[in-house]
């Protein structure tokens, strides 16, 4: 056969056109980046002529890498945040799955009251934007090193020390609780579809509880723990806003601080060249969490009875832990929000005397002796700017990320074992892996001029839109992929047979089917960038600027009102919508465990 | 010695009755199976006697021991009841390799290394297993993975086994082979087995005794042969048997001692039984019973059919005979085969066939048909 006809026929496919374009232009959008990132780190940057004398912007220095691995501030720069990163990574990792994995015990497998309940209020902190926590805690524990004391103090009028409120304490639980969900949904999905035969076999065999725990249910789990280990680490890493508001007050920094610092500062070249290490570790990670998954034991789940799980009888303590599991993830979902409502509503925070009481953060049109006459944020016009931009980023992002999410798993399980088929299922999931702050960074260095066919987009809408739509990819990928599998060759093929159309197929057949694993393609992007803050901070301009970045500016003026009823709004916004996207689809991010 | 007794025994889940007021008992050294549908409570019999599920009523003695009664608030964990469990997927831990597995029991038994190997050595040549012992459960075929379960169950030598449907996962020719192991290995552990399947097949070469069950009720309890020779009622009659009995509705013309005269669309009958004489009142609807290899196909029979359809196997064949608006279904042994639609009469000449009550399903009579034909019928 002659290569022309070679080519068409390949071409004939859309599977293959789709592997083709698909492959293309997220070489474009993620591994060219990475090229012009590292580039970043070799170069003279406008802002550092004065440090770096004798050169002109753009030139070729070694400046940046020896001041960081070797130089004389390395310690306070580098050494000391990437030590802090890695140590909260690694205490958040300990509790999210210490947490996530013994809430996920406790439903999946012992007879404890109101699971739909606790399954329903654990999955809130994951859906809720990460500082909604962090602000909660500063609302509570808060000492007088930041103007008024918080409500704990107000109320028992016990002082607290800084390390309680600031710092490496509070991050970690934060940030602990903040992931404890996703260790929660893995490992439960795990011991929900764990064949319980296996646990009683060893019943029978005279095994203890406790060995059967440790023999059996911990080992059969653990790669399902180790991968969550990995992800949990990965995100705590790259987390922004929680060190942000939490560190801040006493200095201590973390990587993503240090990069925000620098790249916003006077020397982006530290910043691209952190952006660069903590890609490296989060590639490290991606590594390891694939060699560790192709093992030669095979934990493939055997599909047993699963029905006759028989739940472990917690006898006169199930009322008891009941109660305080209920109590517990109370205080840490819905006081948080009370506590916001109600400090929205208070001219000093922390006083509940009645005059201290107003509508002013919502409604008022601005009092010049209040926070430099900042309207209400009903009234406020520029919320209605950030509210609208939010809502329509996060419209586009989920629409390009969804169909995109969904073309990747059609031709990726279409095209299943072959190499381009990886490379692409590959390339995919990469995005999930570079820190948002990094990312961030490394669309400012590419797009910060013009490349090729697309103009400069710093500034612009567009470069918000393209760098969610890309972040949010590897979700809308897994999604994707896992509707197409889960459907079978078979049922399009029956379609082919009659000669339908492959945009039909798509539309008539394979959507419809599969609506709730296609939709949770979509909602996934959509709630991100909802609750997105490190990934665009570095890339927003005042008039593209979102609700979370306005948020943070509130917060960095100390105008916590405000910031108050920005969080309570977002918060609201998400879990609504992925109420009702929930009710009346079925595709919701918390499925699959939980009766 | 131990014994099995099951008495009152009721298990509800809800308001759904999984099993309801059950009362057997399994002898010492018995392989009983328990047989059914699914959803007619066999497995849930099992767990409960093994003591992974919790019956609502009832008692359960084993070896003597009371380890269930729902009146005293007794309810021993499956380990101290000393039993074995084969599960229907093997339940075979991932993450152990094949000597890990079977070698599981006895550490928690608290035996010393020495003897653990040797068992282990031992059953892996009993079963053939003896070259994967190094090898993880996902490395082996079904019927490894099988012979290693079994061989893990073994282990601590329990007294009672159960098993459930644990030759289902198998191929046809390998579930044969393990048919045969099964029943040696019977013989050669000296233990009892109880057994759960919905393979009348399984049921019938495998058994000392069938527990034939329905919607969590005893349908009959008994010797396979007694079972396929005499069932109770008609659900058993159907259940038991390949190619299944033929039933014939038929109404009682009239009855005198000896002889009962029946009727059906365009038969008549003389039904003489070879057992006492049943209470049967003329008009009564019946159902005669036939097992394929009691009806004969031949020349001289007294019934006019064709062939509806004809499959040999080699050993036998099955032929499907149109007598008037029935089938029949006939065994005949030998390789033979017939043209379909061809001629053919049949014979009734033994004294096997049962006659049922219509409306109870009840088994009441056996015996002999001779078969007369009607003015105007075939």
């Amino acid at each position: 056969m002659n290569p022309i006809h070679c080519v068409k026929g390949f071409f004939r496919k859309p599977e293959n056109v789709i592997l083709v374009c698909l492959i293309t232009i997220l070489v474009y959008l993620i591994l060219i980046p990475l090229f012009s990132i590292v580039n970043d780190t070799f170069r003279v940057h406008s802002s550092e002529l004065m440090r770096i004398k004798g050169t002109v912007a753009g030139d070729f220095t070694t400046y940046h890498w020896k001041s960081i691995f070797a130089g004389k501030y390395s310690k306070n720069i580098f050494y000391q945040p990437l030590f802090n990163t890695l140590l909260i990574s690694l205490i958040t990792c300990f509790i999210a799955i210490c947490t996530g994995g013994g809430f996920a015990w406790l439903v999946t497998r012992t007879d404890i009251r109101y699971k739909k309940v606790i399954s329903s209020l654990f999955i809130l902190p994951y859906i809720m934007p990460s500082w909604t926590l962090a602000m909660a805690w500063l609302n509570f524990f808060k000492n007088e090193r930041v103007g008024a004391p918080g409500l704990f103090t107000v109320f028992t009028g016990i002082q607290i020390a800084d390390w309680f409120s600031y710092g490496f304490f509070p991050i970690t639980i934060v940030l602990g609780l903040h992931y404890a969900p996703f260790a929660y949904i893995l490992i439960g999905g795990i011991l929900r579809n764990m064949d319980a035969n296996l646990e009683e076999a060893a019943q029978i065999l005279k095994t203890g509880r406790w060995r059967i725990i440790r023999k059996i249910t911990l080992p059969i789990v653990l790669p399902a723990m180790l991968s969550t280990v990995l992800l949990v680490f990965s995100s705590a890493m790259s987390a922004f806003a929680v060190p942000a508001f939490l560190g801040t007050p006493v200095r201590f920094q973390v990587l993503t601080t240090q990069l925000f610092r620098t790249l916003n500062g006077t020397s982006p070249g530290y910043g691209y060249l952190i952006a660069l290490v903590m890609i490296v570790i989060g590639t490290i990670i991606l590594l390891t969490n694939q060699m560790l998954i192709g093992k030669r034991k095979s934990f493939a789940t055997v599909t047993g009875k699963s029905s006759n799980i028989s739940l472990v009888r917690l006898k006169k303590f199930r009322t008891v832990l009941s109660l305080a599991v209920l109590l517990w993830l109370l205080l840490i979902t819905i006081v948080p929000l009370i506590s916001f409502a109600v400090q929205s509503f208070q001219i000093s925070s922390g006083s509940f005397k009645a005059d201290n009481f107003t509508t002013l953060f919502w409604l008022g049109e601005g009092r010049p002796d209040v926070l430099s006459g900042e309207p209400g944020i009903l009234r406020n016009k520029y919320i209605y700017v950030g509210l609208w931009n939010s809502v329509r980023l996060s419209v586009l992002i989920s629409l390009l990320a969804g169909t995109a999410g969904l073309l990747v798993g059609y031709s990726v399980v279409k095209k299943r074992g072959s190499r381009w088929a990886n490379s692409l299922d590959r390339l995919s999931f990469f995005p999930y892996l570079l820190p948002s702050m990094a990312f961030g960074a490394i669309y400012l260095s590419m797009f910060a001029v013009r490349r090729g066919f697309i103009p400069s987009l710093y500034g612009s809408f567009a470069i918000l839109v393209l760098i969610g739509t890309v972040k949010y990819l590897p979700f809308a990928s897994r999604a994707g992929i896992n509707a197409i599998f889960q459907l079978g060759k078979e049922i399009e093929e029956a379609a082919v047979i009659f000669g339908v159309s492959w945009w039909k197929r798509m539309v008539k057949i394979i959507i419809p089917i599969q609506r709730a694993s296609v939709l949770s393609g979509f909602l996934l992007p959509f709630i991100s960038s909802m609750r997105e803050l490190s990934l665009f901070i570095l890339l927003v301009t005042p008039s593209t600027r979102v609700l979370t970045t306005m948020l943070f500016q509130y917060n960095e003026k100390g105008w916590d009102q405000y910031a108050n009823a920005i969080i309570l709004f977002i918060v609201l916004v998400v879990v609504l919508l992925n109420a009702v996207v929930n009710k009346v689809t079925g595709a919701s991010i918390d499925k699959g465990i939980g009766d | 010695m131990p014994e099995i007794r099951i008495e009152n025994v009721t298990k509800k889940f809800g308001k759904f009755v999984a099993v309801e007021n059950l009362t057997i008992t399994i002898k010492d050294k018995w392989f009983v199976t328990l047989l059914g549908p699914s959803g007619c409570g066999k497995t849930t019999t099992l767990r409960m006697i093994s003591g992974l599920e919790s019956p609502t009523e009832g008692k359960i003695y084993i070896d003597d021991v009371l380890v269930f009664s729902a009146a005293e608030g007794i309810d021993l964990p499956p380990a101290k009841r000393d039993v074995g469990f084969l599960f229907q997927n093997y339940a075979l831990w991932p993450h152990m390799t094949v000597s890990q597995n079977i070698s599981f029991g006895l550490e928690n038994l608290k035996w010393n290394r020495t003897d653990i190997d040797c068992r282990v050595q031992d059953l892996t040549e009993l079963l053939k297993i003896d070259e994967f012992l190094g090898r993880y459960p996902a490395e082996l075929s079904g019927g490894q993975q099988q012979r290693v379960a079994i061989a893990r169950t073994l282990a601590p030598r329990p007294k009672v086994l159960f098993m459930d449907e644990p030759l289902s996962n198998l191929d046809a020719k390998l579930r044969m082979e393990m048919r045969a192991e099964l029943k040696r290995l019977h013989r050669e552990t000296n233990s009892t087995f109880v057994y759960v399947t919905h393979d009348q097949l399984e049921a019938m070469t495998l058994s000392s005794r069938i527990c034939l069950m329905k919607e969590g009720r005893v349908q009959q309890y008994a010797a396979p042969l007694d079972i396929y020779n005499g069932p109770s009622n008609l659900f058993c009659a159907e259940f038991v048997g390949n190619p299944t009995m033929n039933f014939i509705e038929v109404a009682c013309l009239q009855t005198e001692p000896g002889r009962i005269s029946l009727t059906s669309d365009d038969l008549n009958f003389t039904f003489a039984p070879v057992s006492p004489q049943p209470k049967v009142t003329a008009g009564q609807n019946l159902v005669l019973g036939l097992r394929p290899e009691s009806v004969l196909l031949s020349e001289k029979g007294s019934i006019h059919g064709t062939i509806y359809s004809a499959l040999p196997s080699g050993m036998e064949t099955t032929v499907m005979v149109k007598t008037g608006n029935s089938l029949l279904t006939s065994v005949v042994f030998g390789g033979q085969d017939f043209p379909v639609d061809g001629w053919t009469g049949v014979e009734l000449n033994h004294d096997n066939y049962i006659l049922f009550d219509k409306s109870s399903g009840e088994n009441i009579a056996t015996g002999t048909l001779t078969v007369a034909l009607r003015e105007g019928g075939v």
